[in-house]
């Protein structure tokens, strides 16, 4: 047969070593003129007596040569040899030996080759080997081969899978079905090793360290600058309208028409207080108001009382500073409660609460400020009346005078401010529920007129300030929940008032 | 990237972690804003001028570093009050005080105004650490809600 010249024609012991130690018997193959499938059968009498394939076995149970297998072309192992290589045994005789062709069980099968003076090649396709295993009976190997009747030898059966022929014929073994395939890569650095050692890619941009430490940065300018704002807004701002000591211009009130009240009367001497501010810009076009006889004011025992121009205390060219109010002390009911909470004048004593009485004054109020400080206070300011104007006038006056003569006691050279009972909105003045009436309002601040008269005191009129054209609380001034109460401008408005109606030593020159 | 979002991460903890530990900080603004806007209240509250406390509440000016009063104008008893105390005795010096204030308010408007009586009853008055707060308005049990979540 035809070498198919793909590989080198061995010596003996090469070709033992390839084989994996097998001797492989070549047999000549004659064409009896049989067909395959009887000529396959042929010998399988014969070929079950054998026993093993092994090389050196087949040399001790070579048997005669009888039927002996053909060489030619298989079809079922291709080619099959002439008689090959002698294993350097002398061949007796073969007597029946075994067919060659293809083993299922085995593969290409050898038959026990006899020495016939041929010699063939030792590979190339055709050649044939003993089986492996032991021999199968006819019986068996009509079974296996059932489903080849009638077909094409060379087809295999269904699920089968065809072995490699060169695998085999080579190396002497079948290919381990056992062994798995290989496994796929489970990533691109198990397939590709070589880039294991590989470095990243190049980030583009700032490395992550960088943004952590710039953003930790940012959080701690953002925490400093936002203690520095807090700091700075504990800074009390000065409300708005509010004058501050010391720093206060109020502008200067027009001189009234003195036949009403003997209230202002132009300063023709000098500055009596010298803190006072200079004269505001604004100035009101003059007019000839005829000065009051007689004086303006009096010394009594030691403190200031009203003379000739009557009990009201004048409005004064120049206002006065805060400071004016640092020896002052506010005695008064809610009212006077909401003028030291908006008014801006906090240098001064306030005693003072809401639903406070002036016969609740002497005995249940707190008066130690007066009583502990004798000679202290310049000026008190007392301010009751708009909680008992619904009850008896007379007994108001008397307590009211019970009042200014327990102050007087301790506060023997202060001047003594009576101030008015402040009007009420026209809803509160004809909502019958209500005691505040204006009628009566008005009798009390007369009857507060001839107090003070009689007492040395001076009425300070708030009730002009607050008193709108109807003669109504003022709906600039009037807290809007009950019409008696003032809102925020109605104290300040109250405090510039009280700085230009003051009493000092500069009416005892008039 | 998952060791870069990591590092971001334990910075941001780090930098929540500083707000913990000691006691804990409050905006007396805020919280009276919030008490404005959110709080049941009658009358117009304005600030009042920081100098008026003292003499208002009987304190010591020295007794506290920061004080918001917000008051009416003087014809309802509703104010809120809220002090930053220098220490925790300073505090409990506010809080008698604002207790004391308390009480002598509702004598006096016991027959005054009975209204503004039953709304001092129900004042909230609290001190938590160096915050003394105070609340008088309409609805107590809002006002309570409102200061828990900053004391």
């Amino acid at each position: 047969m035809e070498n198919a010249g793909r590989h080198e024609k061995p010596n003996d012991a090469s070709r033992r070593e390839w084989t994996g130690g097998r001797e492989y018997r070549r047999e000549p193959v004659r064409d009896t003129g049989e067909d395959y499938w009887t000529e396959f059968f042929a010998g399988e009498e014969e070929t079950a007596s054998h026993g093993t394939a092994s090389g050196s076995d087949r040399a001790e149970n070579r048997p005669s040569q009888g039927t002996a297998p053909r060489a030619g072309y298989d079809r079922s192992g291709g080619y099959t040899a002439a008689p090959g290589y002698g294993t350097g045994r002398s061949q007796t005789s073969q007597g029946t030996a075994p067919r060659a062709g293809y083993d299922r069980s085995a593969g290409y099968t050898d038959a026990p080759t006899r020495d016939t003076g041929r010699r063939a090649p030792s590979y190339g396709p055709g050649m044939t080997r003993q089986p492996a295993g032991p021999g199968r009976t006819s019986a068996t190997r009509r079974e296996e081969y059932e489903p080849y009747r009638g077909k094409q030898a060379s087809r295999p059966p269904e699920g089968y899978e065809q072995p490699d022929a060169d695998y085999e014929r080579y190396t002497g073994r079948s290919p381990s079905r056992t062994t798995p395939p290989p496994r796929p890569p489970r990533s691109d650095r198990e397939e590709h090793p070589e880039r294991r050692r590989t470095p990243p890619p190049r980030r583009r941009g700032p490395s992550p360290l960088l943004l952590i430490l710039a953003l930790v940065l940012v959080g701690v300018v953002v925490f400093a600058a936002v203690k520095l704002l807090g700091q700075r807004e504990e800074e009390s701002p000065i409300p708005d309208g509010v004058p501050v000591e010391g720093t206060a211009e109020p502008s200067v009130q027009p001189i009234t028409d003195p036949s009403s009240e003997p209230s202002a009367s132009p300063e023709t001497g000098g500055e009596t207080d010298a803190e006072s501010p200079p004269e505001a810009s604004e100035t009101p076009e003059p007019t000839a108001t005829p000065v009051p006889e007689g004086a303006a004011a009096q010394r009594i025992d030691g403190y200031i009382a009203p003379a000739d121009w009557g009990v009201t205390v004048p409005e004064r060219e120049t206002a006065v500073y805060d400071s004016f109010f640092d020896n002052a002390c506010m005695i008064g009911n809610s009212l006077m409660e909401g003028f030291q909470m908006w008014s801006g004048v906090n240098n001064c004593r306030y005693i003072c609460q809401a639903n406070m009485w002036v016969n609740k004054v002497l005995g249940i109020v707190d008066l130690s400020p007066i009583t502990l400080n004798p000679d202290y206070y310049d000026s008190v300011y007392l301010m009751f009346g708009l909680n008992e104007v619904g009850n008896s006038v007379d007994s108001f006056i008397q307590s009211y005078s019970d009042v200014i003569d327990f102050i007087r006691q301790y506060q023997t050279t202060a001047t003594i401010y009576v101030i008015s009972v402040t009007p009420v909105t026209a809803a509160v003045d004809a909502d019958p529920g209500e005691v505040q009436k204006m009628d009566r309002i008005d009798n009390f601040n007369e009857k507060l007129k001839e107090m003070c008269g009689e007492k040395g005191c001076w009425y300070l009129d708030l009730y002009s300030l607050l008193v709108d054209e109807d003669g109504y609380l003022s709906a600039d001034y009037a807290y809007a929940g009950d019409g008696k109460h003032l809102e925020k401008s109605g104290y300040l408005a109250w405090a510039d008032y009280m700085r230009t109606h003051y009493v000092d030593e500069a009416l005892l020159d008039e | 990237m998952k060791k870069t979002v990591a590092l971001i991460l334990a910075a941001c903890l780090l930098l929540g972690l500083t707000a913990c530990g000691g006691k804990k900080e409050m905006d007396g603004q805020t919280l009276a804003d919030d008490l404005l806007a959110n709080a049941d209240f009658t009358d117009s509250l304005s600030r009042l001028d920081d100098q008026v406390v003292p003499a208002l509440y009987g304190l010591d000016a020295g007794d506290y570093t920061d004080c918001v009063v917000y008051c009416g104008t003087a014809a309802t008893a509703e104010e809120i009050a809220i002090f930053q105390a220098v220490d925790e005795a300073a505090a409990g010096r506010i809080l008698t005080a604002a207790e004391a204030r308390v009480a002598s308010r509702i004598e006096t408007y016991k027959d005054y105004g009975p209204a503004e009586a039953m709304k001092l009853e129900d004042a909230v008055v609290r001190q938590s650490g160096l915050y003394v707060v105070v609340v008088v308005c309409s609805d107590a049990a809002g006002a309570e809600k409102i200061v828990d979540q900053y004391i």
